[in-house]
C-alpha cells in the first residue's frame, strides 16, 4: 500500500504513466476551472477571484508539467550515469502531480484571499489540509526522477531540487509573458 | 524439520575477502578434489542477483518483457540491471587488483 502511495513507480511508467497522468491532469484542469485554482508553476497553486478562460487552466498544468519534464531530461543528460528513456521521465512526472486533483477539490471551499489580513481560520485550516498533499505530490516528483533516471541518495535530492527551482523559474517567466497575449 | 536453505558464502567472515573453493566432492563415489579455484564471476553475485540474470537471460535480454513477467515497471527492472552491471564491474576491479 505504501510503495503504491509514495513509489508507484516501481509498477507503473512510460507511456501507460503519461496516458493516465495526461487524464488526470484533463480532469484536474476542468475541477480547477470550476474551483478557480491556478496551478500557475511548477509546484504552485492559488485561487484566483478572476474568472478566465478554461483553456488557460489547461494551459497551466501543461506548462508546469512540460517545464518539468525538461528540467529533468536536461539534468539527467547531464548527471545520469546510466540510460533514460524521456517517456520514462515524462509518463512518471504526468502521474505525479495527480495529487493537484485533491487540492483543485479542496479549494472549492477556499475563499479567493486577495488581502493577507483578511485571512480568516477556514483558509488557514484549508491552506494546513493542501500541505501535506503537497508534500505527496513533491515525494511522488521525486520518486519519479529518481526511477527514470536511475539517480539516488544525497545528489539525487540536489539535482531534483535544482531541476525543480528551474523549472518553477521558467514555467512562471512563459505563463507571465504567454498568457497576456492570448487573453487579450 | 524443514531443509535450510544454504546460500553460497561469498567473502571471509573474518576478514572479508573474497573465498576461494579448495574443496570439491561427488556425493555419488566420495571423490573429493582439493586444490585452489576461483569463483566464477556470476557464482560471486548475490542470490537474488543471480537469479536475475538468469530471468534476463531466460527472457531472452529483453527487459521489457521481464518487466511485464515480474509485474515492475521497465525503469525499475533497468535500474535492477545497471545496479547489476555496476556491481559487477566492482567485482572485476577486485579480482584484478586485490
Amino acid at each position: 500500500m505504501n510503495t503504491w502511495l509514495l513509489r508507484p513507480f516501481t509498477y507503473i511508467a512510460g507511456s501507460k504513466a503519461l496516458l493516465t497522468g495526461w487524464a488526470i491532469m484533463l480532469i484536474t484542469s476542468v475541477v480547477a476551472y470550476f474551483s478557480k485554482t491556478h496551478f500557475d508553476g511548477a509546484i504552485d497553486a492559488h485561487v484566483g477571484a478572476t474568472v478566465l478562460p478554461y483553456f488557460i487552466y489547461l494551459l497551466e498544468a501543461l506548462i508546469a508539467w512540460g517545464c518539468m519534464v525538461l528540467a529533468c531530461y536536461a539534468a539527467a543528460a547531464i548527471f545520469a550515469r546510466t540510460s533514460f528513456r524521456l517517456i520514462d521521465i515524462a509518463g512518471t512526472l504526468a502521474l505525479a502531480r495527480a495529487p493537484l486533483l485533491l487540492i483543485a477539490l479542496i479549494n472549492f471551499a477556499m475563499p479567493a484571499t486577495v488581502d493577507p489580513t483578511a485571512i480568516n481560520p477556514m483558509v488557514i485550516v484549508l491552506a494546513l489540509v493542501c500541505l501535506p498533499v503537497f508534500v505527496w505530490m513533491l515525494v511522488l516528483m521525486y520518486q519519479a526522477f529518481s526511477i527514470s533516471t536511475n539517480l539516488k541518495g544525497t545528489k539525487a535530492v540536489i539535482i531534483f531540487i535544482a531541476a525543480l527551482l528551474v523549472a518553477e523559474v521558467v514555467s512562471k517567466v512563459l505563463m507571465h509573458f504567454t498568457f497576456p497575449l492570448m487573453i487579450s | 524439520m524443514k531443509p535450510i536453505k544454504k546460500s553460497l558464502p561469498l567473502s571471509c567472515p573474518s576478514c572479508a575477502s573474497p573465498l576461494k573453493v579448495t574443496s570439491l566432492a561427488c556425493e555419488a563415489c566420495d571423490t573429493t578434489v582439493s586444490g585452489s579455484f576461483e569463483l566464477p564471476l556470476l557464482a560471486r553475485l548475490s542470490a537474488d542477483d543471480l537469479q536475475f540474470v538468469i530471468d534476463f537471460v531466460k527472457s531472452s535480454g529483453s527487459l521489457k518483457l521481464m518487466a511485464q513477467q515480474l509485474g515492475l515497471s521497465y525503469p525499475t527492472v533497468r535500474n535492477r540491471l545497471d545496479d547489476i552491471i555496476a556491481n559487477i564491474e566492482k567485482i572485476e576491479k577486485n579480482i584484478k587488483t586485490p
